[in-house]
């Protein structure tokens, strides 16, 4: 109930604020009216109205000032479209990406997702605000994917254009709804930069994962310190050919770290399975509940904790 | 948050934004779409949980709405789709410009595990299971469904009309309802069997954020409280237990906790040096509490006391970070970054003793990283960068307690061509850990002795080299080449009993080639070989006897068929191979299509001295082949009005040798009936074929 009551006293700010926010409030900057057409759009105009709705749009007037934030001094290319191009740093082939980045921070820099851009990876690499950003609504590559339902455009195509091993691990059999558009990159990561490793939003990898999967963070009477110390140990976020997004197939996973004499070193191999080895008919009577199915976890199913009492607990089985 | 709430909420949001904003010379002019139509599948396959492990595929109503709008001083941006299917996503933003923003979304999402299973209990999905054992006629079972629903309902607002400063608010409530795979041993060892449990999902989770900042072109700083609550409705579900005479076991689910953090971050940019200082602090602490069990089931069926020395558990965990993070530019062309990481996690959870011996380690850490890191132009076309990680994990586990890394990196970028970006970079990492266990057990025929040369690769010694060259190659518009190459190393050089080493190598390439305003075609495909290699050993139950010989802890002992090393190394080669493209047919009408094919091929091979253990090679480990084909069409009558269909196609193959010949009872080497498993069918029939039909008409304005 406290986090509810919560919940309902931020909306019920929210609602005040967005009161007091009235239009009133609005006129500290000019914005223009939406049927405002730059002089840029007499030749432009399929570029002007990919904009026209955005803050880009509003923030543009008749002089085409927004145009020329970003494109350069558009003095000379009025007189002579032809031969006088704008040569801002977004056009010229030759600008690096903090030349390009330089120009989106004019207005941006204050921006509270840019807090961290000098610190993240992707300014340490050249990658420029346009790599990601289409402002003009221009074709991206074609969509490689499974048929989804949703008809909005998938964040993961555009992360997946660098990061390619990424996307590969997205279309696996075992994977987070990324490729579905139930989980975007931006999820997890901060594009925008980041102080911590891979740029995750959270301080480390198990609060990130704790984020959506609650139900683990426990604390438990009995954890699993590999569990607790980091859940790529066991699991790849980004998808996996093995089950549950695994690393590796268990019961080869478990035993890469136990090797005890109640569980010893067991070989797994054909003659563990429900088929006989041999091709007689029939359940193989050799089959180990240890192998088949979900192997280890078939009995150790609190694999991320328990609070069982005694050793019921201790060994994840309740 | 309830209905009503986030009614009122959006209402006072989007009121003020829009009509109190519109005057006559200021009118608020909006674009958009209404899209409506149906969709229809045709599938086969037992269990068709997979094709639709994350969407709503059910034959029914496709829709979506999105509407965009703006005057001079408001503007909202609004989509939904899927609206009544288990998927369905309402997105609402809006706000005054250099005033407030805000939003409010609901996101659904189905997660489905398991279709036509069966299940010898009744009450699946509750916290009560209830069976007779043994229940070897399956005809006689349930049918079973696993699978939840999760909503995730919330938003936020933002207010920044006395910019620099600004107030920010998140909330948001995820409901997870339904079942999941769960299940348990029977006994205390592995040969009286297992069950495979349908566990009940009653799960909330609430989320509220507040953050003030203030941030200007030269410094960012902000502060913000997060609280989170985490409730389950069923924190224990009771089941009979077979072995145990019929009697009611206990599994324990997920406590419920609570969780909250403060962080506080300053950047301070344009210092000297051209610098930029970043730092990051934050304070977290996650509780819970839970009622002891007092007593477990056990031998026929009676319950047997644990003496727990505390009748409750109040789990504590508090962490701390701190980073800071310095980037500069000390001389032209030359880019720097300092580093530095301080983690530590107190343990404050009760202690508890039980009568079985049984003990809780409340493990707890603190992590020092540092690093720095160079860029250097060396002129237009090349860049060379370098870089040194110094990583200390000091913790309780009593396997290792130090651990160090150190991590070194060089990276070199070439552009001399106008069009073209190579980069390759090597890292190199050497962790060494502090072993405790190099004294364990008595001699070579204490069981303990083993672990003297166990060695869990999280922490074990390693020396890794990883390489990864890449190639963007763009000669124009539309048009471009990108390949990627990684190969990774790691070798637990020091590691007798454990996972020895492990390799990857992956190569992508992908290709796109476009004709401006015309057709474009996109190519992509990657292969990864990945290699686990482990060494282990096998000794029978108990101390060393006469079968399993002297010293048989000892992995340098001579082997015996009841005592022996063997080696693994699990292969897994994947292939995949992607081609989309689309083609206006005509000014009005165009066509886009995609194929997708994935192969996996996955193997086991072990050998072990003398062979024994009898090694058989696992060549379904798994194999896996995915297809998919995505057609769509889309005819436009006019600037409002146009039609999309489509047409996909899914095949799934799947091939484990966990699963083939699947048997839903009747399994163990012990055949007593008391000790047989009894298991539900998750993941052993998961081929299915697919075929999906969709017709949408879309009004624009």
């Amino acid at each position: 109930m406290r986090f509810k009551s919560l919940i309902a006293m931020a909306g019920i700010a929210a609602a005040a604020l967005a009161f007091l926010a009235s239009p009133a409030h609005a006129q500290t900057k000019t914005m223009t009216n939406v049927d405002t057409k730059p002089i840029c759009a007499n030749c432009h105009e399929s570029t002007h109205n990919s904009i026209l709705f955005t803050a880009h749009g509003a923030k543009n007037d008749e002089a085409g000032t927004m145009c020329q934030t970003c494109h350069g001094d558009a003095s000379a290319h009025l007189k002579d479209p032809v031969k006088d191009k704008p040569q801002g740093p977004l056009t010229s082939k030759t600008s690096t990406a903090a030349e390009k980045d330089a120009v989106c921070q004019t207005c941006h820099a204050g921006n509270r997702h840019l807090a961290f851009w000098e610190s993240g990876k992707h300014a340490k690499n050249d990658v420029s605000c346009t790599n990601c950003h289409n402002l003009h609504n221009k074709q991206g590559p074609v969509a490689v994917t499974p048929f989804t339902t949703t008809f909005l455009p998938n964040q993961s195509e555009i992360c997946g254009k660098c990061h390619q091993q990424v996307r590969s691990a997205t279309l696996k059999p075992s994977h987070h709804p990324i490729i579905e558009g139930k989980i975007k990159c931006s999820d997890c990561h901060n594009p925008h930069g980041a102080l911590t490793p891979v740029m995750l939003k959270a301080e480390t990898v198990n609060q990130q994962c704790y984020s959506c999967h609650a139900d683990k963070r426990g604390p438990y009477v009995f954890n699993h310190p590999a569990v607790e110390e980091n859940c790529l140990t066991c699991h790849n976020p980004h998808g996996s050919v093995y089950a549950k997004l695994l690393n590796e197939k268990a019961p080869n996973l478990c035993q890469d770290c136990h090797d005890w004499s109640r569980h010893p070193g067991t070989v797994y191999g054909a003659a563990a399975g429900f088929v006989n080895p041999s091709g007689a008919p029939g359940t193989n009577p050799g089959v180990s509940t240890r192998f088949i199915a979900r192997s280890c976890v078939n009995c150790h199913a609190a694999i991320h904790g328990s609070n069982a009492p005694g050793s019921h607990g201790q060994f994840l089985i309740r | 948050m309830n209905k009503k709430q986030l009614s009122i909420l959006i209402a006072a949001l989007f009121a003020g934004a829009t009509a109190l904003a519109q005057t006559a010379d200021d009118p608020f002019r909006a674009t958009g779409q209404v899209t409506a139509g149906g969709i229809v599948t045709d599938t086969s396959g037992k269990d068709q949980s997979k094709f639709n492990e994350y969407q709503d595929l059910s034959n029914g109503m496709l829709s979506n709405i999105g509407v965009t709008g703006r005057n001079s001083k408001s503007w909202i941006n609004a989509y939904g789709e899927n609206f009544g299917r288990d998927d369905m996503y309402v997105d609402l933003r809006g706000g005054m410009y250099d005033v407030f923003k805000a939003r409010a979304y609901t996101n659904w999402m189905p997660h489905n595990f398991l279709y036509n299973g069966l299940t010898p209990y009744t009450g699946s999905g509750s916290n009560n299971l209830t069976a007779t054992f043994p229940a070897p006629d399956t005809a006689t079972w349930q049918g079973l469904n696993l699978g939840y629903q999760r909503k995730d309902t919330g938003g936020s607002f933002e207010w920044k009309s006395v910019s620099p400063w600004y107030f920010r608010v998140d909330g948001n409530q995820v409901k997870t309802q339904g079942t999941k795979n769960g299940g348990s041993s029977q006994g205390t060892s592995p040969g009286n069997g297992y069950v495979d449990l349908a566990l009940p999902v009653q799960y909330e989770t609430n989320n509220v954020t507040g953050e003030v900042g203030y941030a200007t072109r030269t410094m960012t700083i902000s502060a913000s409280y997060l609280a989170s609550n985490f409730g389950n409705s069923n924190e224990t579900v009771s089941w009979n237990n077979g072995f145990y005479a019929n009697g009611k076991d206990q599994t324990y689910l997920p406590p419920a906790n609570d969780y909250q953090r403060i962080a506080l971050n300053g950047t301070w940019r344009q210092l000297p040096l051209k610098s930029t200082l970043a730092l990051r602090y934050t304070w977290d602490e996650t509780t819970s509490n839970a009622t002891i069990g007092t007593s477990y089931l056990g031998s026929g069926g009676n319950f047997i006391p644990t003496d727990p020395s505390s009748a409750t558990f109040n789990g504590n965990q508090k962490r701390q970070t701190f980073t800071a993070g310095w980037a500069a530019t000390p001389v032209t062309n030359l880019d720097t970054r300092v580093y530095l990481n301080w983690q530590k996690m107190n343990n404050n959870s009760t202690q508890i003793e039980f009568a079985d011996g049984a003990e809780n380690e409340l493990w707890h850490y603190k992590k020092e990283n540092a690093g720095v890191d160079a860029h250097y132009r060396i002129n237009r076309a090349n860049r060379i960068g370098g870089g040194y990680d110094y990583n200390h994990i000091t913790q309780d586990r009593i396997d290792f307690d130090d651990t160090t890394n150190n991590t070194f990196w060089a990276e070199w970028r070439n552009t001399s061509m106008d069009t073209a970006t190579f980069r390759i970079k090597y890292s190199y990492l050497d962790r060494r850990s502090t072993f405790l266990l190099n004294d364990a057990g008595k001699d070579a025929n204490d069981t303990l002795y083993l672990q003297r040369f166990v060695r869990r690769f999280d922490l074990a010694n390693l020396t890794q080299n990883r390489v990864k060259a890449t190639v963007d190659w763009a000669p124009m518009d539309s048009t471009g080449v990108a390949v990627e190459f990684i190969w990774k190393d790691n070798d637990y050089g020091d590691t007798a009993i454990g996972r020895t080493s492990d390799t990857r190598t992956e190569i992508f390439a992908n290709v796109t080639y476009g004709m401006p305003s015309s057709w474009r075609v996109s190519l992509f495909g990657d292969y990864e070989t990945v290699k686990y290699d482990s060494y282990l050993r096998y000794v029978g139950a108990g101390s060393c006897n006469a079968s399993t010989g002297p010293n048989c802890f000892d992995p340098n002992s001579p082997p015996s068929s009841a005592a022996y090393n063997w080696s693994n190394s699990l292969k897994a080669n994947n292939w995949l191979i992607g081609l989309g493209g689309d083609v206006p047919v005509k000014e009005n009408f165009m066509i886009t299509g995609s194929v997708l094919y994935e192969q996996t091929d996955g193997s086991s091979d072990m050998s072990a001295q003398n062979n024994y253990g009898n090694p058989l090679p696992l060549n379904n480990y798994p194999n896996v082949k995915i297809t998919s084909l995505n057609l769509k069409g889309v005819y436009k009558f006019d600037r409002n009005w146009s039609v999309t269909g489509g047409y996909a196609y899914q095949k799934y193959q799947y091939s484990d040798d966990q699963y083939n010949g699947y048997v839903y009872t009747g399994v163990g080497p012990n055949t007593a009936a008391a000790s047989q498993s009894y298991l539900n069918g998750w993941n052993a029939f998961q081929p299915y074929n697919a075929n999906i039909f969709y017709l949408l008409g879309t009004y624009r304005f």
